[in-house]
This record gives structure tokens, sequence and C-alpha cells, in this order.
């Protein structure tokens, strides 16, 4: 499961480097972030851009991602193609997460 | 002719674990999209068959490491008709589960991380029926035909 960080200001972009988050890999996920989030600054943005398949397993990686940050840390997600964006208004998980068009969009919602 | 209906797309045999899941998905959505499924159609037929079978990998096989599973795709008039047979564990009560949505609530803390999977299978197929006869289980799953244009 391959991640790679960035920061922008004060928010770290992690970007997923794979093209799926399924079953196989979800714990590999999970742990990931917490290696790569570890002592970062407070808000995290996860960049989805290259995911174009996501299942249940997947998504319960995500929400367990944002769920073993910190007090005071956020996660925001961002550029989700059309399948992974499907799975997150199914789930009505859509209402949980801040969702940016884009990696700049969320960004500058930081900055605003 | 090879294009009559009803006909069979798929048909395999696979272990009961998530890597080969993967693989077999990878064959599913093929099959289906090369038999004229367009994209989102096909990656909800993708979607729903994860579940049915990391449901089949993590429930019916917890203890059992050489599980296999057969599965069978059916192209019809209208629909696919994918079944799903494994001598694993059965279903609980023999039946299918409801498929409640997951209550997501206000507290990060509480959000819940599993428990979508048969929500989100209702929410992409046509109808599911479940048997279970002599120690196999089979499930079927029926998908609308929305050919790509």
């Amino acid at each position: 499961m391959n991640l790679s960080s960035s920061s922008v200001g004060a928010t770290q972009i992690i970007t997923v480097e794979e093209a799926r988050i399924d079953a196989a890999v979800a714990i590999q996920f999970k742990d990931r972030m917490r290696e790569v989030s570890d002592g970062g600054p407070a808000r995290i943005v996860l960049n989805l851009r290259n995911v174009d398949f996501i299942d249940s397993s997947g998504l319960g990686a995500i929400v367990a991602a944002m769920k073993q940050l910190e007090d005071g840390r956020t996660l925001d997600l961002c550029a989700l193609t059309p399948n992974v964006d499907k799975v997150f208004r199914l789930t009505r998980m859509d209402t949980i997460f801040g969702i940016f068009d884009s990696v700049d969009d969320a960004v500058a919602q930081s900055n605003s | 002719m090879c294009d009559s209906i009803p006909r069979s797309l798929l048909s395999l045999s696979f272990q009961s674990t998530s890597d080969a899941v993967r693989k077999t998905l990878g064959r599913i959505a093929q099959a289906v999209a090369d038999a004229g499924q367009n994209p989102t159609a096909t990656n909800n037929i993708e979607l729903a068959m994860a579940e049915a079978l990391n449901n089949v990998v993590e429930h019916s096989f917890r203890d059992r490491e050489n599980g296999q599973i057969l599965l069978s795709i059916m192209l019809l008039e209208d629909s696919f008709r994918i079944s799903i047979r494994h001598d694993g564990t059965p279903m609980p009560g023999l039946r299918l589960p409801a498929g409640k949505p997951a209550t997501i609530g206000n507290e990060i803390a509480n959000l819940p991380e599993g428990g979508f999977g048969w929500f989100l299978i209702r929410s992409l197929i046509i109808d599911a029926t479940y048997s279970h006869r002599e120690n196999w289980n089979e499930l079927v799953l029926r998908f609308s035909r929305h050919p790509a244009r």
C-alpha cells in the first residue's frame, strides 16, 4: 500500500498511490495512514485521485484512519473519482467527511 | 450462434482469500464489460460482487484457509445472473441479511467501520436469492443490463 505525503502550509496532503482500497489492503492502509500521519499537522487531506475502486472494507479503513487520529486532528478527502464518490454517497459517509474537488480546493479551505 | 441468450460468460473456482477475490473481481468486470455493460454499471456489479465475495471469505470461511468458491455468470435477455457457490458456514438463520443502512450518528468515535456490505449489495441488484442444500450454499444475484451507448 503506497501512500505519499507532502505539506502545504499547515495541511498535510496524503496521496494514495494505488488504484484500489479494498479488503485485500484495508488493514495495510489503516496501518500506513497511522505511520504517515504520526506527528504531522492538525489537518490532513487524503487525496483519492488515483483510486478507482473502493469497497466497504476500504471505506471502513478510511473511517478507522480518521478515528485513530489524536484529538483535535481532522481528516478531509479530495479528488474522489465517480466510483469512490458513489460508495461515500450510498453509505451516507459523505455527510461525515469534508470532501473537496481537488487538492487546491482543500488547501484553499484551510487558508480562508 | 455464439451470441445466443442465455449464455455463460464466465465459470470459475478460486480460493477463499482476499487476493483471489480481487483477481476474480477483475475477471467479472471484464466479462460484463465485454458483454456490453457500460462502465458505471460494470463498477456497480464489481462493487456488489466484492461485498458478497468478501463476506464469504470473512464469514463462511473464517476458520478454513482452503475454502473453494465457485462462480458463474449467465447473460440473460435483460440481466446478468451471477451465482456464488461454496460449502462453508451458511448464512445465519439460513436467510439473507436485511441490509439496513448502518447508523452513522454524530460522534466520530462511534462511527461504524463495517456493516455496509449487504446495504450496498441491495442498493445495486435487482434481487438476491439464497439456498442451502446438502452443505452447499448458493447465492444468486441479478443485475440489470445497461448497455454502453
